[in-house]
């Protein structure tokens, strides 16, 4: 089991209940793989630095979950092909750090 | 002229000394003992790219090896999730346009001066060259 954090973009302005199925989907492969997840973070509409698919705004979120490395490959499969994801990316976090809870989860910085 | 080579010797050694002070600069990062240099910390990760997006180098920022490694990969990765930007032009309206008017080839040079600028630690460079220039000047 690894920890991992999946950052997720999603268009901005797509509905909350659209929204709330792409992190549904996330979560039901996580568990499904046996893998737990664990804390999370919105940060909420922000404008982008650069234009990602002509969208000058996106939905950020941040997810941790422990899961076995096969399940990043199906997570990174199924998000690659949903519509609503603007850009996602999936990082390991090092095991040293998370023991010592030195790798608290950003929540603020919303602009 | 052996002579000459004599009495430009302490200097050389005198500025040999003070690159070694000037050098002595901590890895911040050590220094907090940090474990995770977070992509999401955008605010820190800022102090370590120049006005032109640029990745800072490490004799620039002071950081040990691996730290600096650690940031730049952060920086990466927060590029990548549109939180830090590839390129970015400065915003101060005096480079706005230089001594060439701003169009063609003087804007490509103009923007190599700034490159240098960017990276180059002035004092660290000039005292050894002052240095080493003094010390061929004595001997011719």
């Amino acid at each position: 089991m690894r920890t991992y954090e999946l950052a997720l973009i999603t268009d901005s302005s797509i509905e909350e209940s659209v929204r709330d199925g792409v992190t549904e989907r996330v979560e039901s492969i996580v568990v499904s793989a046996g893998g737990s997840l664990g804390e999370q973070a919105t940060w909420g509409r922000r404008s982008l630095i650069y234009p990602i698919d002509h969208h000058s705004e996106g939905f950020y979120s941040f997810h941790r979950f422990q899961a076995e490395p096969a399940t990043v490959t199906e997570l990174d499969r199924v998000l690659s092909i949903a519509d609503e994801v603007l850009r996602f990316k999936i990082v390991r976090l090092p095991e040293r750090a998370m023991q010592s809870g030195k790798a608290p989860l950003l929540r603020g910085a919303a602009r | 002229m052996g002579k000459n080579v004599t009495k430009k010797r302490p200097v050389r050694k005198e500025s040999a000394d003070a690159l070694k002070k000037f050098k002595k600069k901590p890895c911040s990062f050590c220094l907090s003992k940090s474990e995770w240099i977070d992509y999401k910390d955008v605010e820190l990760l800022r102090r370590y790219i120049s006005d032109r997006a640029k990745i800072r180098a490490r004799r620039v920022t002071g950081n040990c090896t691996q730290h600096q490694a650690e940031v730049a990969n952060a920086i990466k990765v927060a590029r990548e999730l549109a939180l830090l930007p590839y390129l970015a032009r400065p915003t101060s309206s005096d480079r706005e346009r230089g001594p060439g008017g701003g169009r063609g080839r003087s804007g490509e040079r103009r923007v190599r001066n700034e490159d240098v600028d960017d990276t180059v630690v002035s004092d660290d460079v000039d005292q050894d060259g002052g240095s080493q220039d003094a010390l061929q000047e004595g001997e011719e």
